[in-house]
This record gives structure tokens, sequence and C-alpha cells, in this order.
């Protein structure tokens, strides 16, 4: 069975079809919930941006003339209002990462077939500083490297989203995973001295 | 950015001509420096894998439906059996009032007003509201001519009587319908009250792993006992 494409769905919905539009969403309320969350770091912002990004789109249909994937289109609108927000609320991304691990939100990630509780704190904590440090970097350094990491976007793909040049593009992500090469080595010899402390100091 | 750098980036990410793949392989051969910025690279590729988003219900309120129910389908077929009955008991009514109030008095050749003049007013309005229904889609007891009598004879008694079995049976059909859906609507939130039981088991069972997972990476503290043997050993 062939599925409708966005591009059936987008041209259904500028005819009136207000359930092609839902449909719209809920392909694509995730991914874009995805780049807000990474982009801006803070959930509620993000969940305010997704809401914002979908009703422009939907003011914006009819001028919508398909020249570029649906999703380029929406990943623009979702990154112009990233933009506005960070200039608004004139603050840097935060992300909110709990200082313990809690087993009640562990639970909530339910286990994967292999994955030991082991494991699965270890990959949280992972996340934890990789969020940490992706809030660091520029905005434009983290947009690409979200763009290029988390959605697939082609090099051209990007610079077609972000309005840039292909060689821009590669230079930020080169630089950005750079700075968090050394940020995340940092990380973990500051674990590792951390660890072998608490070690000694039980011995 | 130099070209170097470049042509890693594309490497790295599986982009650009076959040709500069080529030349990147053949640079990297001989070049352990760029082996290991390649190599770190990676790393860090497989750190950003382990980002997790957090997963929360929709923010959406969809739209809704663009196609609107017909209103004559959300009026319960008994409501609509008993306007057809209304109109037929007015239409009937004001035959009558018609012919009392309106007519020439009777003089003594004319043929008496009989329960057939009223039975033809009926008949028309009765035509009507069958084609009504039936345009409606109502079920076909209600409008079968068989169902309703076309004698002359039959009493308005008789035929009200009918008109309200013909209620009845339609309330109850209607009351069927409604046990079926509320059976229906029963049997799925059972089903959802089983479904969110076992997760809550598993989470739980989850819970409990991972608490004594925890507990055993967290380093016991010392026994009271070892810190005073630690501390008298000092003093001497």
């Amino acid at each position: 069975m062939t599925s409708i494409t966005d591009e059936e769905l987008v041209a259904r919905a500028t005819a009136g079809d207000l359930d092609s539009f839902n449909q719209l969403v809920s392909r694509w309320e995730r991914p874009i919930f995805a780049l807000a969350y990474r982009t801006l770091g803070r959930e509620e912002d993000a969940r305010d941006v997704v809401q914002d990004a979908f009703l422009r789109a939907f003011r914006g249909l009819k001028g919508f003339k398909g020249e570029a994937k649906f999703s380029s289109w929406l990943y623009r609108i979702t990154l112009n209002l990233c933009r506005d927000w960070i200039r608004k609320e004139r603050r840097a991304p935060l992300v909110a990462v709990p200082e313990g691990t809690d087993p009640m939100d562990l639970a909530e990630s339910l286990p994967s077939t292999d994955e030991s509780v082991e494991d699965l704190v270890a990959r949280r904590e992972m996340s934890s500083a990789v969020a940490r440090a992706m809030a660091e970097l520029p905005e434009e350094q983290r947009v690409a490297i979200v763009l290029k990491e988390y959605h697939g976007l082609t090099f051209q793909e990007i610079a077609d989203t972000l309005k840039c040049p292909l060689s821009t593009v590669k230079t930020r992500l080169y630089q950005g995973l750079s700075v968090l090469r050394r940020r995340l080595e940092r990380r973990q010899t500051e674990e590792a001295s951390l660890r072998r402390a608490t070690w000694e100091s039980s011995s | 950015m130099c070209n170097e750098r470049e042509r890693m980036i594309d490497y790295l990410y599986d982009e650009g001509s076959a040709d500069a793949r080529r030349a990147s392989a053949a640079h990297l051969a001989t070049c352990p420096e760029c082996q290991d910025e390649l190599r770190s690279l990676q790393a860090v590729r497989n750190d950003l894998a382990s980002w997790n988003v957090p997963v929360r219900e929709s923010v959406w309120t969809s739209f809704a439906p663009t196609q609107m129910q017909p209103w004559w389908r959300q009026v319960p077929t008994w409501a609509m059996a008993a306007a057809a009955a209304l109109l037929l008991a007015v239409g009937a009514t004001s035959g009558f009032i018609a012919r009392a109030a309106w007519m020439p008095a009777p003089v003594a050749s004319a043929p008496a007003p009989t329960i057939v003049d009223a039975f033809s007013i009926e008949q028309n309005v009765l035509g009507k509201v069958r084609a009504d229904l039936a345009a409606h889609q109502v079920p076909a007891a209600l409008v079968a001519p068989q169902n309703v009598s076309t004698s002359a004879g039959r009493s308005d008694a008789e035929f009200m009587k009918q008109v309200q079995a013909l209620i009845a049976d339609s309330a109850q059909r209607q009351t069927h319908a409604w046990q079926v859906q509320l059976s229906g609507v029963q049997a799925d939130m059972e089903a959802r009250h089983q479904a969110e039981l076992q997760s809550l088991q598993q989470r739980l069972d989850f819970t409990n792993n991972a608490m004594v997972s925890l507990n055993r990476r967290v380093p016991s503290p010392p026994a009271v006992a070892d810190v005073k043997d630690k501390k008298d050993k000092k003093e001497h």
C-alpha cells in the first residue's frame, strides 16, 4: 500500500481538508519537537515552538509552492522560531538535566531487549553530558550538528535550510564536532579522577 | 576551511563524489594524524547518538473533521417518529377544523362529512412525511406503506395505536443500539485497563532492578568499627 506523500496532504489541506493537515502534524510533530528541544534545550519552550510552528505552517500553506520539501520548509519555520525565542528570551540554551539518576525516571524509558541496567544508566549519563556540551556550542554550530546527526539532512539540504554556503555548513560541523570532542574528553577525564578519588577515600 | 578538513567531513558523513572519497581514503592510509582525527570525530558521533529526546504527549489539538454529520443523523429515530406522528395528528385535526369552520353549512342533499375526508387529508400529509423520511434514510419499517393502514374504514384510535407501536419499536431499536455501543466501550476500557496494569507491573519490576543496581554502584560507607580502628591506629 502506498502512503500519501506530504505534498499530496499539503494540497488537500490547502483545499480545505483539515484532516489532511492533522495527518501532517502527526507525521512531523515528533521530529519537529526533537529539533526544537535540541536547539533550545528546554522542553516547555520546545513544546510552545512546536505549536507555533504548526500554526504558522497552517496559515502559510497557500504560500508553500513546493519548491522545497515540506519537511525542509517546516524545519526552516521551526528554526526561525527557535532563533526568535532565543533572542527574545535573551538566554542561552539550557538543558535541564536531573542531578541524580532517578530509578522511576529510568523506568520510564523501558529497557530494550538486551540492555542491562548498568548500560542504561551509563547511556543516560552520556546523554546528559552530550546535552550539556551541545548547549554550550554557538547556535549555528549546534543547529548544523542537530540537522546532520539527528535529522539526516545532506550538506546541501542543510545549506538550503539555513540559507548559507555549502562550505559554511561543513566548517560549522567540523568546528562544532571538534569542540564537542574536547569537552566530552575532559568530562571523561574528570569522571575517571572522581572515580579514583572515591575509590581511594573508601579504601 | 582547508581542503583536507572539508574532505574529512565528507568522508566522515559518507558524502561527496566517489573520486573525492577515494582520494581521502588514499590520504588517510598514509597520514596517522588524520587517522586519529577521523577516529575521534567518529567517537563524538557515537556519543551524540546517546542524546535522547523526552517522549511526551502531542501538543497539537487536532482540527475538527471537515465533513459534519447531517442534522437529521443526530436526531434519534424515535424523536423523528414522534415528530411524524405529531404531524399526522395535526394534519388530521386541521382537516376537521377546516371542515367545521370554513365549509358551508351542510344542506340536506349534500352528503354528511365522514371520516373519509379526514383520511384523505391524512393521506396527503402521510405521503409527504414518507417522502421526507425516505429522503433522510429512516428505517424501512417506518415508511413502509403496509405498516400504515390505507383503508378508509380504520378508526383514528386504531391508526394512532399503530403509530405508537412504531414509536415503541423504534425506541427499542435505539436502546438496543445504545446498549451495543455501551458494551463496546466497556470492553475497550477493560482492555486498556489490563494493558495499563501490565505496563505498570513491568515498570515496577524494572524500577526495582534499577534500584538494586544503583545501590550496588554507590560505595557503602565504612562501618563504625572500622573508622574507630583507623582512629586508634592514628593516635598510636
